[in-house]
């Protein structure tokens, strides 16, 4: 845990014990106990923060196509699960096709032969194989192939691969458009002292029965969990049969008991197919064979939703390479205004490149309204909780160019809004016509502080963009939707805070509080607004900028009067601080880690309390070194657990981590750069930098990119710690500073337009590796500004030896602030 | 009562040139599921995990008929060419089926002969030192033709052996007792009493009191599970109804290593062995371990190192009166020896080379098994008249209208053994040659009758070994699939997916290159037969489905495969050759009568080539257990 000792700008004082912890540095540390950042460790960067916890478990990732209704996702472990109306709570839209899924499992030989038997119990698919497996995308593709690899003792390497294609590759528009999974499992390696001569593995052809479910038992959250009774396929799969003395490649259709085809089978030169019914009924093993040859294949075709033969026989003819190379075009991002995100961690530009394409696809064009969403999840929460969803757009797409995604996704708004009757009973026979909600056949479950949240898009996308038919269209929604807050927190039939937003449902938890979250959203949005509004001059703008300074205010003393009936800790110098419920009024259930994840710490990010304040450093310290800390269990704990900073990151949910805006606003160095890395490598799967709700649980989802995205631009491109600046470099990770390659963030939206920083280390003595030796750091910087901003200053990033910076053929000093 | 003299003319001059095991059936792909292995290659050095161990092998002989190919290549006809035929190797293929050499597929015919069914029993005359049976036998009535195993013991408890035989043909394998009614007639076993089904999933059955209580107990290995697991069905006392009708024992895995398996008191403990012969031919004992209640072998010495290779049946008993069991075996000309009883020592209990002859002429025998049948006390010889022995030869009189095998000629006797008889070019000479399959023995021995060119005489005298382990196949095929002329080997395994096993042209080695996967889901086909349908070259697969429908599937082509019209269900036999002289194969199918239909090619090659009306092929073949085109 870093203790405030590493940062170059330690403001305010360190509340807890400055003497550094002594460990072992960071590189080494690990696994299974969190081990503190010693001060004398080197900054982190992506491959020593892979090392600060187990690789996570049970990881799916959805592959599919922009907006369209249905979405496969990949297990770890390679299994495909295609479920059209898989949902934890209910969408009216894909009923119709509730019940009918499918699974493929895939099934290696085991050591003597055979194959292990279908499971006929309940159990957890990670008690299987420990929950990890090895998983990537293929870089040199744009279209997402998502990739598994399978380690044989039989001396090769299997690489399985998946992509979705949806003929004719367009934007989706009726969104049930036909659409396939096409995998290849390609053999690619083989032992050059001992190999078989050909290699047969098995997929079990099932209903899907790896299905997220949650005990909440020491380290399961929510893990995927087999459930056998589900698996049958009741009416039973057939094959033809298959005569292919020439083995040649051949395609075989799997059809289901009405002739449609649930697979469709292209298999390996000199390969073999059969397909046999497992023990279990209802569950099909379908063995496939190919020479263990460097470069052999087997390709398997999966409709979402049973095709037509002929349907199918088309796009087996199209045949992988072909349908592959045809999506490609799709995939490839030609929007002028997406940002350019380079640096020498090619993770992180991975992640920025993959990141976008999976909010996309975890995103349906409704058929039903005819409408985009974002979605909050795939394989679970294939709904829309507004309020978490929000930050995909605000603090995530939009920040990094993708301005036509977001507005295409966010219409359902003004289409929903004043329809709806906002979550509490507060708001009981009133009428809100200015309410942003979620439409009701998305809403999974209503949170107050889902108005602000979508104010929040509205008004930062408009900021960003300065659209003007953007601005037209949604200035008066924007409006109204202040005056909701208004109305809103004029209610005064409650015995929460007066003045701030009601009570009501503030999270999952079934009973109303007036949440902090409820609080911070309302004003994070609200203050949005204004400046939006101020900046087009809308004649309300100066109302609502009061009504925002008085929110803060009353806001700011509820803090304190909570503060005053708030339990203490005491920190290592003997001081008591304030353990805020995350509630004002009401009682949680989940305090244990909303205090963390929907708490006060919001404050700082939402912009209602200072990071510099004593309440709010203290409270950081709470979670990094309080009491939670000594009965938290690395390996045994869940995400309803006491949540602590572990590695600056949310134990409970690491989209959560709003300390990450503390240490910002401070320019803590060493614990923002810990905590951006942090949740770079824990809040995402390291393999497919898919989201997890919690660590080990719960993937298919953004929900950690949004704090990621925002984090690491800012780190180098920061608009908003100061209004009307620009701050350039401030908290670079060092390992962005190479003197081989140059680094660039191009054409990132801020408020004041897009910006372009290109930089990179040169002079000084001629060294081999990336950093020392260099006494300069080149900086390209450009703006296409559509509103200017006032300063623009320029950090320097900690580098040793660093003399020089010169930015656009500038030199300056290093070491000072540079304003150009 | 039918007594005659015992054949001794030997119908098939049995040249073993190869002991070798050959790789009958190689991993599968992948190795994946359970099944039978062909070939057991594992060795098991202790008795404590309950597997038998196998100490070691013997070296491996070569099959070498090069001679025989050379000059056979210089005195073969010219084979027809097939039209159309683009072929990968230079040397073109017989005719299909053609044995004569005339371009007009022959019929070959494997029917049952005098006595089929039938056991002879040849009493035993004291001698220990000679064969000690008379050489005249009694006949039962042809009884059991439908038994594929015999075993005689004293299951009823009144020291008289009775019958024990399984048809596998009623409810997946019915086991019958029959009682010997201690008449001495020709038949003292007129009535019989059932003792329990499903015994197909078994494929060794021996009988003897294994817990000690006097009884006979049944044991039963199932080489599907776990490589073989041995069974022990506790004897209930029952002596009128199914005595084997308690819980089995286990009795340890790995017992496919068992080429053939005896029961009987080795050690002299008065409770019984296995002795087993494996894979490198030699015998191992594996000693009673004095448990009444689990598994009974749990240890295992050499009862002989080897040399027992060559026996294609093996039996024990006491016929020297010593107190000991020796051993008799049957080589492959059909006759049958005495191996004494040697000495205690481990490895030299018996000698496969100190023996003396205990008669001739009974490769007729499906079994030949002894007992004390006649009640004096001496070890009396039974053996069981296979059915099916006798194999003949149609020739194709090239006749245009009606039946074109008039006629037929011996192909030779003792073909009773053989499951299962495909024509075949395996040497490359363009004579068909004969393989023939023993799935009694070695889990399915293939033997190689290669084709002596005689036109006047008996073709098929000389027989070479082919491999074990053909019986993970339940059908199988010969024909050119990968079209490079050679004749290849397809098997169709219990789940239904076919191998072929390319042929090499090799004529020092296995004539065949380890198998490659060719079809899968094939286990609804109740018929099937090769032939080059589209005369591209290859043959192409016929299909019977279990629903009457029939179908061609041309390989390597891309389209979907051919329904032949008409309900073919009651088909018994399917056949492909060029009969009529078309230029594509005809298709001769047989019903339950035993008459033969021929629908000559039309001349298709994507639709239905059989759309003529049928022509006969003859009758009477309801019998045959082979019917070779």
């Amino acid at each position: 845990m870093l203790q405030m000792t590493g940062g170059a700008v330690v403001a305010g004082g360190a509340l807890a014990a400055t003497t550094p912890l002594t460990g072992p540095p960071a590189a080494h540390a690990d696994t299974f106990v969190p081990t503190p950042l010693a001060a004398t460790d080197p900054e982190p960067n992506v491959e020593r923060s892979k090392h600060w916890w187990p690789a996570q478990r049970n990881v799916w990732t959805p592959v599919g196509w922009k907006g369209h209704l249905f979405r496969f996702n990949v297990v770890y472990n390679g299994a495909l699960i295609c479920d059209p109306s898989w949902v934890l709570a209910a969408k009216p839209n894909t009923q119709p096709w509730h019940g009918k899924n499918f699974q493929t499992t895939v099934v290696m030989p085991m050591r003597g032969g055979g194959f292990r038997p279908f499971p006929t119990f309940q159990y957890e698919v990670w008690d299987d194989d420990l929950g990890q497996g090895k998983q990537g995308w293929e870089e040199d593709s744009d279209a997402p192939v998502l990739w598994t690899e399978h380690r044989r003792q039989e001396g090769l390497v299997i690489k399985q691969s998946v992509f979705a294609h949806v003929p004719g590759e367009q934007t989706v528009q009726t969104a049930t458009e036909p659409i396939y999974s096409w995998t290849r499992f390609e053999v690619t390696h083989v032992d050059p002292v001992s190999a078989v001569k050909d290699f047969v593995f098995q997929l079990w052809l099932s209903g899907s029965y790896m299905k997220p479910a949650g005990p909440y038992q020491d380290e399961d959250g929510v893990p995927l969990t087999v459930f056998p009774g589900t698996a049958p396929i009741l009416a039973g799969l057939t094959m033809g049969r298959v005569w292919n003395p020439t083995g040649k490649p051949i395609t075989v259709p799997i059809t289901d008991n009405e002739g449609n085809v649930k697979v469709m089978v292209t298999t390996a030169d000199k390969g073999s197919i059969a397909m046999t019914e497992n023990k279990v009924k209802g569950v099909y093993d379908l063995r496939l064979g190919l020479p263990a040859t460097v470069g052999a294949y087997v390709d398997v075709l999966i409709p979402m939703i049973p095709a037509p033969l002929a349907d199918a026989k088309a796009e087996a003819a199209l045949g992988r390479d072909a349908a592959l190379a045809k999506c490609q075009a799709f995939w490839k991002e030609n929007a002028a205004s997406i940002a350019v995100v380079d640096t020498p961690e090619n993770y992180v530009n991975q992640v920025v490149r993959r990141g976008p394409q999976l909010a996309q696809v975890v995103a349906e064009k409704s058929p039903d309204t005819g409408l985009f969403t974002f979605l909050s999840g795939s394989y679970a929460y294939d709904v829309l909780w507004s309020t978490p969803t929000s930050m995909v757009s605000h603090m995530f797409m939009d920040r990094l160019g993708y301005h036509d995604v977001v507005e295409n996704h966010i219409e359902i708004y003004a289409a929903t809004q004043g329809t709806r009757t906002p979550p509490g009973s507060v708001f009981a026979g009133g009428t809100y016509p200015g309410y942003l909600s979620t439409p009701k056949t998305l809403q999974a479950i209503d949170w107050i502080s889902d108005h602000g949240a979508i104010l929040e898009i509205l008004s930062v996308h408009a900021l960003l963009t300065n659209r003007p038919a953007f601005i037209a269209k949604w200035t008066d929604v924007i409006v109204k939707a202040c005056d909701y807050i208004v109305q809103a927190c004029g209610l005064t039939n409650h015995g929460g805070v007066q003045g701030l937003m009601p009570p009501g449902h503030s999270t999952d938890e079934g009973v109303e509080t007036q949440g902090f979250i409820s609080q911070c959203f309302t004003y994070k949005g609200l203050t949005s607004a204004v400046e939006f509004l101020q900046r087009i001059k809308h004649p309300r703008a100066a109302e609502f900028a009061t009504f925002a300074n008085t929110f803060r205010t009353t806001f700011v003393q509820a803090v304190r009067d909570l503060a005053d009936r708030s339990a203490k800790w005491t920190d290592a110098k003997g001081r008591q601080w304030p353990v805020f419920r995350p509630q004002f009024a009401g009682e949680g259930v989940w305090d244990a880690f909303t205090m963390l994840d929907t708490g006060a710490l919001m404050s700082v990010w939402a912009g209602l309390m200072p990071a510099s304040d004593p309440m709010m450093k203290s409270f950081v310290e709470f979670f990094r070194v309080g009491p939670n800390t000594l009965v938290f269990d690395a390996v045994h704990h869940n995400a309803l657990d006491r949540a602590v900073l572990d590695h600056e990151q949310s134990s409970a949910e690491p989209c959560y981590s709003w300390n990450m805006f503390h240490t910002w606003q401070l320019g803590e160095r060493a614990p923002f750069i810990e905590g951006l890395y942090g949740l770079l490598t824990g809040g995402l799967s390291q393999d497919t930098y898919i989201s997890s709700e919690h660590r080990n649980a719960i993937y298919g989802n953004l929900f950690s990119h949004p704090i990621i995205t925002w984090s690491l631009l800012h780190a180098v491109i920061d608009d908003s710690l100061v209004p009307n600046q620009l701050q350039l470099l401030r908290l670079c990770p060092l390992e962005w500073l190479s003197g081989k390659k140059q680094t660039r963030f191009e054409k990132v939206p801020t408020k004041f337009g897009p910006v372009t920083l290109r930089f990179k280390l040169e002079g000084g003595r001629d060294r081999d590796d990336d950093r020392s030796g260099h006494d300069t750091l080149k900086v390209e910087f450009s703006g296409d500004w559509h509103h200017k901003p006032g300063r623009v200053i320029v950090e320097t990033p900690p580098l040793p030896g660093l003399k020089w910076i010169v930015v656009n053929g500038n030199r300056y000093r290093a070491g000072r602030r540079i304003e150009l | 009562m039918t007594t005659s003299i015992r054949v001794t003319a030997v119908a098939a001059v049995l040249s073993l040139a190869v002991l070798t095991v050959a790789p009958a059936a190689h991993a599968a792909p992948g190795g994946d599921r359970e099944r039978p292995t062909p070939v057991p290659t594992e060795s098991y050095h202790s008795g404590k995990s309950g597997k038998p161990s196998k100490p070691g092998r013997v070296k491996t002989k070569k099959w070498d008929v090069s001679g025989l190919r050379a000059k056979a290549l210089t005195t073969a006809p010219e084979p027809t060419a097939r039209a159309g035929a683009s072929r990968a190797a230079a040397t073109p293929a017989p005719a299909a089926n053609d044995v004569t050499g005339d371009g007009r597929a022959d019929l070959v015919a494997q029917l049952s002969g005098a006595d089929a069914g039938a056991l002879r029993v040849y009493t035993g005359n004291g001698a220990t030192a000679s064969n000690p049976w008379e050489t005249t036998y009694t006949a039962t009535p042809p009884r059991w033709e439908f038994a594929d195993t015999l075993i005689i013991a004293d299951v009823t408890g009144d020291n008289r052996v009775d019958v024990v035989v399984r048809d596998p043909s009623a409810n997946n394998g019915t086991l019958y007792v029959y009682p010997n009614d201690g008449s001495g007639s020709a038949n003292p076993w007129p009535s019989r009493f059932a003792a329990g089904t499903g015994w197909n999933i078994v494929d060794r059955i021996l009988v003897g009191d294994v817990t000690g209580d006097g009884k006979p107990d049944l044991l039963a290995r199932n080489p599907v599970e776990s490589s073989g697991t041995l069974y022990v069905y506790p004897n209930n006392g029952s002596v009128t109804s199914n005595p084997w009708t308690r819980s089995p024992i286990w009795s340890g895995n790995g017992w496919n290593l068992a080429q053939m398996m005896m029961l009987d008191d080795v050690t002299g403990d008065g409770k019984p062995e296995i002795v087993a012969r494996d894979t490198t031919g030699a015998l191992l004992v594996y000693p009673h371990n004095g448990s009444t209640t689990s598994n009974f072998w749990t240890s295992i010495v050499y009862g002989s190192t080897g040399g027992w290779s060559s026996a294609d049946r093996l039996s024990m008993d006491d016929v020297t009166g010593d107190g000991r069991p020796d051993v008799i075996s049957r080589d492959p000309s059909g006759a049958l020896w005495i191996h004494p009883w040697q000495s205690a020592t481990a490895g030299s209990m018996w000698s496969p080379t100190t023996r003396f002859a205990a008669g001739t002429g009974f490769e007729y025998a499906l079994d030949v098994v002894t007992g004390d049948v006649t009640g004096d006390g001496r070890p009396d010889l039974v053996a069981h008249v296979a059915r099916s022995g006798d194999l003949w030869l149609l020739p194709n009189t090239k006749a245009a209208t009606g039946n074109p095998w008039p006629d037929r000629v011996t192909a030779g006797t003792g073909w009773g053994f053989a499951s299962q008889i495909l024509l075949a070019d395996v040497n490359g000479d363009h004579l068909q040659d004969v393989l023939a399959v023993d799935k009694r023995l070695s889990n399915g021995t293939l033997w190689i009758y290669l084709n002596n060119g005689s036109t006047t005489g008996l073709r098929w005298t000389t027989r070479h070994f082919g491999g074990t382990g053909w019986n993970i196949f339940n059908h199988l095929m010969a024909g050119d699939v990968t079209g490079d002329g050679r004749a290849d080997l397809v098997g169709r395994d219990s789940a239904g997916d076919m191998y072929a096993y390319p042929g090499n042209g090799s004529t020092t080695a296995f004539p065949w290159t380890p198998r490659a996967w060719v079809g899968s889901n094939w286990q609804t086909a109740t018929r099937l037969a090769l032939g080059d349908v589209d005369r591209d070259g290859i043959a192409d697969l016929v299909d019977l489905e279990n629903d009457g429908s029939l179908w061609v599937f041309p390989t390597g082509a891309s389209t979907d495969p051919i329904a032949i019209p008409g309900n073919w269900t009651g088909t018994q036999s399917l056949g492909l050759g060029h009969v009529t002289g078309s230029s594509g194969p005809d298709l001769v199918v047989g019903d339950a009568s035993g008459g033969l239909s021929i629908y000559a090619d039309n001349g298709a090659t994507s639709g239905n080539p059989w759309s003529s009306t049928p022509r006969s092929g003859g009758t009477g073949f309801q019998g045959a257990i082979s019917l070779v085109l």
